[in-house]
C-alpha cells in the first residue's frame, strides 16, 4: 500500500484529533446534561416555587382587601377595594396557570385541588361583596337623618302648637285635658322614635336588631294613640291644623318605617360574619393545598441534584481514560515517523554529497514509495541524467573541436572568394564607365537630331503656306476664265442670232452669214480654250490642295519625331544617372566584399579560438566520474587524426588517476595532436590550450 | 414641205434635246434667247414652263423635252429659248421652245435630205420632215408646225403598232 508522508502525517493528526474530539464530545455531552438539569431546576422548580409564593401573597392581599371592603363606609373606598381584589385575583389566576404548565401530573392534581378550594373561596367573597355593596345601613341613615328628621321636627312643632292650645283649654273640659296629655306624650315620643330608628342602624347583631324593632313598634303604637287623643280634643277651628298634623305624621312614620326596614336588612353584618367564618376556613384550606404542592416540587428538585452529581462522575472517568490512551498512541506514532524521516534524509544526503564531488556512479536504494521515496528516485534519476549529459557534453565538445577546424578552412576559402569577387567588381566598374561615355554620345546625337527635326518642321510649315497661296491663285485664275467663257458664250449667241437673221434674209444675207459663221467659230474656239484653261487650273488647284494636305500631315509627323528624339535624349540622361548609381553601388559592393574578406579572416581566427575552447571544455567535463572505473574519457575524434588524440586522452587519464597536476608534456600533448590536423592556422592556439589545461588541472 | 424640198438649198438651225440633234427650218425661228426669268402660268399644261418678256411682249415658253416626252433636266448655261413663229390652224403664233442647247445655222441641199426610217424611231413619223447627215451625226429635221399642232398628245411612239400606223399614214401622205 502506498502511503505518502502527507497521508501518514494526516493519519497521525487525525488519530490524535479524533481522540480529542471524542473527549470533547463526551465532555460537552456531560455539560449539556448538567445544564439541562440546572435549567430544569431554575425554569421549573425555582419558578414554580416563586409562582406559588406569588399566589400565596395574592391570597393574603385579597383577604386583606376583603376586610378593608367590609370596613369601608363610603362608595369610593368600596370601589377602590373591589378594584384591588379583582386585580389581585387576575394576578393569582395568571400565576396559577403558569404553575400548572410547569408541574408534573401528581403535583398538578394537588394544584387542581387548591384551585377548586380557591374558586369556592372566591364565590364566598362574591357573596360577601354583594351584601356589602347593597349598603342598606347607609340608605337607612340617609332617610332617617334627612327627610324623616325634618318631618319629625315639623310634626313635633304642630303637636306643640296644638298642645299649647289644649293646655289653655284644659281646665274647661276633660276632652281638652286628655288631648293636652296626648300632645305632651306625642312630643316626648316623636324624638324617641326617631332616635331609636337611628340606633337600629348602628346595631350589628340580628338579635339586638329584633329587640330594638319591637321596642320601636310599641312606641309607634303609643304615638298613634296620642295623636288620636289630639284629634278628639281638637275644636272646629283647629281642624285644619289637625289634618295637617295627620298627613305630616303619617308621612314621617312611613319614612321611619322604611328606614327601619332597611336597617333590618343590614348586609354588613352578614357579610362580616361570612368573611370571618367560611371564607377564612376556605383560605386556610387553600393555603394548605399550596403547601403540599410546594413540598412535591421540592422533592423533585432534590432528585435532580442527586442525578446531576451521578452524571458528572461518569463523564470524568471516561474522559480521563480517553486522554491517556490518546497520549500513548500519539507518542508511539511520532517516534516511528521521526526515525523514518531521518533515515531517508541521510540516504539522500549521501547521494547528493557524491554528486557534488563529481561521482555520478552512486545510487540509493528506495524502499518506500511516498514523497521521500519519490525524492530518492528523483535523486537517482538526477545522477543518471547528469551522467548522460556529461557523456553528451564530452561528445559535443569533440565535435565542436572538429567543426571549428573545418570552419577555419571554410573561412579561408571564403576569404579567397571575396578577393576574387573584389577583382570582378573592379572590372565591372570599368565596363560601366565605358557604357557611360557611349550613353553620353547617344544623348548628344539625339539632341542634334531634335534640332534638325525642329528646322524641318518649320520648313514644312512654310512650304504648306506657299502651296496654299498657289492654290488660291489658281482659284482666282479659274474665276477669271469663267468670265472669258461667259463672253465666249454671249458672242456665240450673238453670232447665232446673226446667222438666223442672215438666213432669214435669204440671198442678201449670205455674206453676213459667212461672217456670222466665222465669228461663231471664233467664239467656239475661245470657249473651248477657256474650258481647257479652266480644267487645267482646276486640276492645279486640286494638286496644290493635296500637296498642302500632305504637308499639313508632314509637319505634325516631324514634330512627333522631334519629341521622340527629345525623349530618347531624356532617356539617355536617365540612363547616364542610372549607370552612375550602378557605379556607386559597385563601389559599395567592392567595399563590402573587402570587408567580407577581412571578416572571413577574422572568422578563421575565431574558429581557432573555438577549437581551443572546445578542448578546454573537454578537460572541464572530465571532472565527472561516469563509470565505476574512472573519470570521463575523451571521445575519439571521428576524423583521420583520431588515433593520436585517443592515445593522448588515455595518457591524460592515467595522469589524472595519479592525481598529478598535468602540467608540461602531459597537458600539451592533446593540443599538439590537434595542431597537426588543423595545420598552420591553429599554431596560435597551442600555448593557449596548454595554459587552459594547466588551469583546469590546477583546480583539481 | 415637199415644195420647199424641191426648191434650192434651205437654212436650218440645229438644237439638241438630250443626245439627239434636231433641226428646224430657220425661217420658222425669229431669234434665239439666253435663258431668262420664266414666269409660271397657273393651270397651264405640264410642258408649259410659263411666259417670258421679250421686248415688252409676253411669249409662252414650252419645254421641248417635256413636249417630246423626254425626262426633265435642270437648266444649264447652254439652255436656250428658240423664239418660233408657227402657223397653227392658219394663225401666226409666236411660241418659245426650251432647248438643251442651240448649235448653228447651216445649209442643207434638198437632195441631202433622206426619208426617215419607219421602224425603230422614237418619234411619230408625221412630225419628221426628214433625216440629214451633218458631219458624222444624223440630224432629225422636224416639221415644227405639226409638232405644236398635235397639242396634248405624246409625240413619242407608244407601241410598235402605233408606229406602223403612223408610218403607213406618212407614207400615204407622201406622194
Amino acid at each position: 500500500m502506498r502511503l505518502s508522508i502527507k497521508a501518514k502525517l494526516i493519519l497521525i493528526s487525525a488519530l490524535l484529533l479524533a481522540s480529542t474530539v471524542l473527549a470533547a464530545i463526551l465532555g460537552v455531552h456531560g455539560l449539556s446534561q448538567s445544564d439541562e438539569r440546572v435549567r430544569q431546576l431554575v425554569s421549573v422548580n425555582v419558578v414554580s416555587v416563586q409562582l406559588v409564593a406569588t399566589i400565596k401573597l395574592s391570597m393574603l392581599t385579597i383577604s386583606r382587601m376583603e376586610r378593608g371592603l367590609l370596613l369601608a363606609d363610603n362608595a369610593d373606598k368600596r370601589a377602590f377595594y373591589v378594584g384591588r381584589v379583582d386585580e389581585t385575583e387576575a394576578r393569582l389566576q395568571e400565576a396559577l396557570h403558569k404553575v400548572e404548565a410547569l408541574l408534573d401530573a401528581p403535583q398538578r392534581a394537588k394544584l387542581a385541588e387548591f384551585a377548586r378550594i380557591w374558586q369556592e373561596h372566591m364565590d364566598m367573597h362574591k357573596r360577601v361583596r354583594a351584601l356589602k355593596l347593597r349598603a342598606s345601613n347607609e340608605m337607612a341613615a340617609t332617610i332617617s337623618l334627612g327627610e324623616a328628621e325634618r318631618l319629625a321636627t315639623s310634626t313635633e312643632e304642630l303637636v306643640a302648637k296644638l298642645g299649647r292650645a289644649f293646655a289653655d283649654r284644659a281646665n274647661k273640659s276633660a276632652m281638652s285635658q286628655r288631648a293636652a296629655v296626648g300632645a305632651d306624650n306625642a312630643i316626648a315620643l316623636i324624638p324617641t322614635i326617631h332616635g331609636r330608628g337611628l340606633r337600629l342602624i348602628m346595631l350589628h347583631t340580628l338579635d339586638e336588631m329584633q329587640r330594638e324593632t319591637e321596642r320601636v313598634d310599641r312606641l309607634v303604637e303609643e304615638l298613634g294613640r296620642a295623636l288620636a287623643d289630639i284629634e278628639v280634643g281638637a275644636t272646629q277651628g283647629e281642624l285644619a291644623l289637625v289634618s295637617q298634623l295627620r298627613s305630616t305624621s303619617a308621612h314621617w312614620l312611613e319614612l321611619e318605617a322604611r328606614s327601619r326596614a332597611l336597617a333590618r336588612e343590614n348586609g354588613d353584618a352578614e357579610a362580616i360574619e361570612l368573611s370571618a367564618t367560611k371564607s377564612r376556613e376556605l383560605l386556610e384550606r387553600g393555603d394548605k393545598a399550596l403547601d403540599e404542592t410546594i413540598a412535591g416540587v421540592d422533592a423533585a428538585l432534590a432528585q435532580a441534584v442527586k442525578d446531576s452529581g451521578e452524571s458528572y462522575r461518569q463523564s470524568r472517568s471516561l474522559l480521563i481514560g480517553i486522554a491517556t490512551l490518546a497520549v500513548i498512541v500519539g507518542l508511539m506514532l511520532v517516534a516511528w515517523f521521526i526515525n523514518y524521516l531521518v533515515n531517508s534524509l541521510s540516504a539522500a544526503a549521501t547521494l547528493a554529497q557524491a554528486v557534488a564531488n563529481g561521482d555520478l556512479t552512486g545510487t540509493v536504494t528506495v524502499k518506500t514509495d511516498d514523497e521521500m521515496g519519490v525524492t530518492l528516485h528523483a535523486l537517482n534519476r538526477m545522477a543518471d541524467t547528469l551522467r548522460g549529459v556529461a557523456r553528451e557534453v564530452v561528445t559535443a565538445a569533440t565535435n565542436v573541436a572538429a567543426g571549428s577546424e573545418e570552419m577555419s578552412t571554410t573561412a579561408q576559402q571564403l576569404s579567397e572568394g571575396a578577393n576574387r569577387q573584389s577583382a570582378s567588381a573592379e572590372e565591372t566598374t570599368s565596363a560601366m564607365e565605358q557604357m557611360t561615355s557611349s550613353i553620353q554620345q547617344n544623348a548628344d546625337n539625339a539632341r542634334q537630331t531634335d534640332q534638325i527635326a525642329a528646322k524641318a518642321s518649320a520648313d514644312g510649315k512654310a512650304s504648306g503656306d506657299a502651296v496654299n497661296q498657289t492654290a488660291s491663285a489658281m482659284k482666282n485664275i479659274a474665276d477669271k476664265i469663267g468670265i472669258i467663257e461667259e463672253i465666249a458664250r454671249k458672242t456665240d449667241l450673238l453670232a447665232l442670232n446673226a446667222a438666223v437673221e442672215a438666213a432669214r434674209a435669204g440671198e442678201y444675207g449670205k455674206g453676213f452669214a459667212v461672217v456670222a459663221s466665222e465669228v461663231r467659230k471664233l467664239a467656239e474656239r475661245s470657249a473651248t480654250a477657256a474650258a481647257e484653261i479652266s480644267q487645267l487650273s482646276r486640276g492645279g488647284v486640286a494638286m496644290a490642295e493635296s500637296a498642302g494636305t500632305m504637308l499639313n500631315v508632314l509637319v505634325p509627323d516631324i514634330r512627333r519625331t522631334a519629341q521622340l528624339v527629345q525623349e530618347i535624349a531624356n532617356a539617355s540622361a536617365e540612363q547616364s544617372t542610372g549607370v552612375e548609381q550602378a557605379n556607386t553601388a559597385l563601389r559599395d559592393l567592392d567595399r563590402v566584399i573587402q570587408q567580407n574578406a577581412s571578416a572571413s579572416e577574422e572568422m578563421a581566427a575565431t574558429a581557432e579560438q573555438l577549437s581551443a575552447q572546445a578542448q578546454q571544455l573537454q578537460a572541464t567535463v572530465s571532472f565527472f566520474k561516469l563509470e565505476s572505473g574512472g573519470r570521463a574519457a575523451r571521445v575519439p575524434r571521428p576524423e583521420a587524426g583520431g588515433k593520436p588524440r585517443a592515445s593522448a586522452a588515455a595518457e591524460r587519464q592515467t595522469a589524472m588517476k595519479r592525481g598529478q597536476p598535468a602540467a608540461g608534456g602531459g597537458g600539451q600533448t592533446p593540443a599538439a595532436a590537434s595542431n597537426t590536423n588543423a595545420g598552420v592556422v591553429l599554431d596560435m592556439s597551442q600555448n593557449k590550450t596548454g595554459t587552459d589545461d594547466e588551469d583546469i588541472f590546477d583546480r583539481y | 414641205m415637199s415644195t420647199k424640198a424641191g426648191s434650192g438649198p434651205t437654212y436650218y438651225i440645229t438644237f439638241k434635246l438630250g443626245d439627239e440633234l434636231f433641226a428646224i427650218d430657220v425661217r420658222k425661228v425669229r431669234e434665239v434667247l439666253d435663258l431668262t426669268l420664266i414666269t409660271r402660268v397657273p393651270t397651264a399644261p405640264h410642258y408649259m414652263r410659263g411666259v417670258v418678256n421679250v421686248r415688252g411682249t409676253a411669249i409662252p415658253v414650252v419645254d421641248l423635252r417635256l413636249k417630246f416626252g423626254l425626262p426633265p433636266v435642270d437648266d444649264s448655261v447652254n439652255t436656250r429659248i428658240l423664239v418660233l413663229e408657227l402657223h397653227i390652224d392658219g394663225e401666226q403664233t409666236v411660241v418659245g421652245g426650251l432647248a438643251d442647247s442651240v448649235h448653228d445655222v447651216f445649209e442643207i441641199e434638198p437632195q441631202e435630205i433622206g426619208e426617215a426610217p419607219r421602224i425603230a424611231m422614237r418619234w411619230r413619223s408625221e412630225l419628221i420632215a426628214g433625216m440629214a447627215k451633218r458631219a458624222d451625226q444624223f440630224v432629225i429635221i422636224l416639221d415644227i408646225d405639226r409638232v405644236f399642232a398635235l397639242d396634248g398628245t405624246s409625240l413619242a411612239q407608244i407601241s410598235a403598232a402605233g408606229a406602223l400606223d403612223a408610218g403607213s399614214n406618212a407614207a400615204a401622205a407622201e406622194p
